[in-house]
């Protein structure tokens, strides 16, 4: 027993493993010796290519379970051995398994890294675009640390002439070079014996992508679950300052080959929802969050329970940092989702796959749905968020962000849907001291008018099945209205439904000339720049009016001065919605 | 009461018998009319009350030896009530122990309802879990809605008073005027630096995200390419001439490969099951090397 979970503690070091499957036949005959099965199991998982797929062994196996019943390591095995070869395992097996044998052996590694660190080996940088062949493995020294990402390493050590017996001649990926080299030998391709060695390189992740091969997407997601699972979840021993380091570097190559592929992982997903029940908020903050952006469409009944409830915990409890954060993070989600459904729904309405790797089906009213389902609690998160923190300009460019994304989910995406910033958000946006925050509130509200108008145009044009609720546009003019009320005709309303100051309030308070408060020349984002312009404008003026701006002239003069501030947003409002061309 | 009598003396017999009689009359006549018309009056409240009050714990737990006299004005007390007077208490003191018990019974039956009905008059009253959690969404978001409501006017009235006092100060010319002025000055130009990045900003976005779309529309593409050279592949099929010798070929080499893969089996459970060790011996040890070695054609 101590043996065999010694050469499992050292497996990602052995180099000879070819020979080890010379004797796979020996060891497969240990299997029936009970103290033995788990560790066999897990070693046979490690080595077994398609090759040693027999029928023999699948009766055994089926054999051993039925005497020892569903075992989770021989539904493992059993599992790999399906995905090799699925005509000759026929039993069922449950989709969703634990991730991995059990850990036997980690207190054992966990020493064994700690006796690396003692003596200072060398960290190995051999994890580059271009990898060296097998001389690499000899010559240097390299430190187990099951976050690093295993070099790659051929499967078998033989020279190549002693593969001309076999009738296919396979090319180790740790050969090839360049990707000319890739194209001239996609079909002979094998693939190394670690599958995390994958992650470090962008030939391979194209050619997994391109070959989506069932078997070697288990094993990397396996591996790659073991991994997330074992540093992060059940991490035990070892300093954490030591671990940020190696979890750092281990998580950004994680973030590039996802970024590269443009997806996520199925075991990264898993992992994330489990950890973000118990994570703190802090811990590799910026990499978690990336991570985060990367989880494909949820379908609507789930999100509310895998996502939304940890989120919500981390946000109202944490820093202000935190929360532009999660919704920076969540803004790319949602424009990862858009991309995707861009370029992969070509038509309505038909069952289209997530993607590459998961089988989940989803339609395009259950997209829809979560799309929206995201933007609902976005936006509910927005306005409390809002409320704690005062109203902060930071918080508000990212919300702000988010919504500039969602106004154009028509014309930038094609997605038919449009929804509107609660009033949380809108409200706050208006009555902002930064002109920054205004502007750009004009011009999501232009660019909501542009989708809208669109939207309403073709939609009498092909006479699709797709309309947008009524209330949406209810609650645009409303907000329209309202803005162009209060900033150009000097007539702000006080009295509606989600203000409702009254009347003698409004006289309380001592402010003469309530309702011109908030127009271009008083509002508190603007003032600054209608007392420099009336400055400007009657220098010799000893006691300022900010009300003689209002004259026709000046007026426009004023309208040209905002313009070269940098306020297009502004100008386009203005120009579109009340036609002013100045 | 028959065990009674044999271990009691025929005097507290009389007793135990006289004080048994008074418990049963009172309640018999008193109370279940009383209750009969709380329980048809429906209100729990009521009988609960009733219940409560002391009234019905001294009727109940009284002790017959001192207080005959105050029985009498209890009873009449509580029958103003509703029920009728107690005049026949006396009359009744004949009545034999079997009817005694019976009437006990009774009582206790009565009772057991009482409090049946009690607790069904209660669970009518609140509502079930399931209806509070399905109606606590509705009741969050109004909640949540009237906040921002108030948070709203909150900061329009605060924007109004601000924002004018400094209006007012910025028109005169003092000196706090011209600190004023020279923070808005600053904040002017920094807002124009901030409006530049932003539109910078926002054009890498869209050009990022362009590029994005490209990427997946190539990736897309890819995979469907490789799925249809995958279908080409498994349909290619070699020329016709040489099906026959092809298919000769491939039979033999199927033979002698099985014959390969079983005598590879037979050795390897010959020198399982004999524990050969086989390490030491060199040319055994290249052999068993070469045991699993044959790919399955399959």
């Amino acid at each position: 027993v101590l043996f065999i979970k010694w050469v499992l503690t050292v497996f990602d070091m052995i180099d000879a493993k070819d020979r080890l499957r010379a004797i796979y036949g020996f060891i497969f005959s240990f299997v029936t010796d009970e103290n033995l099965c788990p560790f066999i199991c897990h070693l046979l998982y490690l080595l077994t290519r398609k090759e040693s797929v027999r029928v023999f062994r699948v009766r055994k196996l089926l054999e051993l379970q039925s005497k020892l019943g569903r075992q989770p390591y021989l539904l493992h095995l059993l599992s790999l051995y399906k995905v090799f070869c699925p005509e000759l395992v026929t039993l069922s097996i449950p989709s969703r398994m634990r991730s991995g044998f059990k850990n036997h052996i980690s207190p054992w590694k966990s020493a064994l890294m700690g006796v690396q660190k003692r003596n200072n080996l060398q960290v190995p940088s051999s994890i580059s675009m271009a990898f060296a062949g097998k001389d690499k493995s000899t010559s240097r020294k390299r430190k187990l640390n099951h976050l690093e990402l295993p070099a790659m390493s051929a499967v078998t050590n033989k020279e190549p002439q002693m593969e001309q017996t076999s009738r296919r001649k396979l090319v180790p990926l740790v050969q090839i070079q360049s990707f000319s080299q890739l194209l001239e030998n996609m079909h002979r391709i094998e693939l190394p014996s670690q599958m995390g060695s994958l992650l470090g390189s962008s030939l391979a992740l194209q050619y997994l992508d391109c070959v989506q091969d069932e078997a070697a997407l288990l094993r990397l997601n396996f591996w790659l679950g073991y991994a997330l699972h074992e540093e992060f979840l059940f991490c035990s021993d070892g300093g954490a300052n030591q671990n940020a380091g190696e979890a750092l570097q281990f998580l950004n190559r994680l973030l590039c080959a996802q970024h590269f592929l443009q997806e996520g992982f199925p075991s990264s997903d898993a992992f994330l929802y489990k950890f973000l029940n118990v994570w703190d908020g802090s811990l590799l903050c910026p990499q978690i969050l990336n991570l985060l952006s990367n989880i494909p469409v949820i379908p609507s009944s789930q999100i509310k329970t895998l996502l939304f409830e940890p989120l919500m915990q981390l946000f109202f409890t944490s820093s202000l940092f935190f929360k532009c954060g999660l919704i920076e993070c969540l803004n790319h989600m949602l424009l990862k989702w858009l991309t995707w459904h861009s370029v992969y729904a070509l038509e309505d309405d038909l069952d289209i796959s997530l993607n590459s790797h998961t089988s989940i089906n989803i339609t395009l009213s259950g997209f829809k749905d979560s799309v929206m389902d995201l933007v609902h609690f976005v936006g509910r998160l927005a306005s409390v968020g809002l409320q704690l923190e005062g109203c902060h300009s930071l918080l508000l460019n990212f919300i702000l962000d988010f919504y500039e994304t969602v106004c154009d989910t028509f014309l930038k995406f094609g997605l038919p849907l449009m929804v509107m910033p609660p009033p949380g958000v809108f409200y706050t946006a208006f009555f902002a001291t930064d002109p920054v925050s205004v502007d750009r509130l004009a011009y999501i509200m232009h660019r909501y008018k542009v989708n809208l108008t669109s939207a309403k145009s073709q939609e009498k044009v092909t006479k699709q099945a797709f309309h947008i609720n009524r209330q949406t546009f209810r609650d645009f003019n409303h907000y329209l209205v309202f803005m162009v009320n209060g900033l150009w005709n000097s007539n702000m309303c006080y009295t509606e439904a989600n203000l409702q100051l009254s009347e003698e309030l409004l006289e309380k308070s001592g402010v003469p000339q309530y309702s011109t408060r908030f127009d271009l020349i008083h509002h508190p984002a603007f003032m600054s720049y209608s007392v420099d312009f009336h400055q400007k404008c009657w220098p010799g003026r000893k006691d300022m009016d900010l009300n003689s701006i209002k004259q026709s002239k000046p007026w426009s003069w004023y309208l040209e001065y905002l313009y070269t501030q940098g306020f297009d947003g502004l100008k386009d409002f203005i120009q579109n919605n009340i036609g002013r061309w100045a | 009461m028959t065990l009674e009598s044999r271990w009691v003396s025929q005097g507290d017999l009389e007793k135990l018998r006289r004080r048994e009689i008074r418990y049963t009359v009172a309640r018999h006549i008193v109370t279940l009319p009383l209750l009969r018309v709380l329980t048809s009056s429906e209100d729990p409240l009521k009988l609960r009350r009733f219940l409560t009050s002391s009234r019905w714990f001294d009727l109940l737990h009284m002790d017959a030896s001192d207080n005959t006299g105050s029985l009498k004005e209890m009873v009449e007390t509580v029958g103003q009530n509703g029920g009728p007077a107690a005049e026949n208490c006396s009359a009744l003191e004949g009545v034999l122990p079997a009817e005694m018990l019976r009437i006990k019974q009774q009582m206790s039956n009565q009772c057991f309802e009482m409090a049946v009905q009690l607790n069904a008059g209660k669970s009518k009253r609140s509502c079930s879990t399931s209806e509070a959690e399905r109606e606590l969404p509705n009741f969050v978001s109004e909640l949540e809605r009237v906040k921002g409501v108030h948070f709203n006017s909150t900061l329009v009235l605060h924007r109004l008073q601000m924002w004018h006092a400094i209006g007012e100060k910025m028109k005169q010319a003092g000196p706090d005027a011209a600190v004023l002025k020279t923070v808005s000055d600053r904040c002017m130009a920094l807002c124009s630096q901030i409006k530049q990045l932003q539109i910078e900003n926002r054009n890498l976005q869209n050009e990022i995200t362009e590029i994005q779309k490209q990427r997946l529309e190539i990736k897309r593409l890819t995979h469907e390419k490789m799925k249809e050279m995958e279908g080409l592949m498994s349909s290619k099929e070699h020329p016709e001439k040489y099906n026959a010798v092809l298919e000769k070929g491939l039979a033999n080499l199927e033979k002698y490969k099985k014959m390969t893969i079983v005598t590879q089996n037979v050795l390897r459970g010959i020198l399982l099951a004999c524990k050969v060790n086989w390490l030491d011996d060199p040319t055994l040890r290249e052999t068993v090397m070469t045991l699993e070695e044959f790919p399955i054609s399959e």
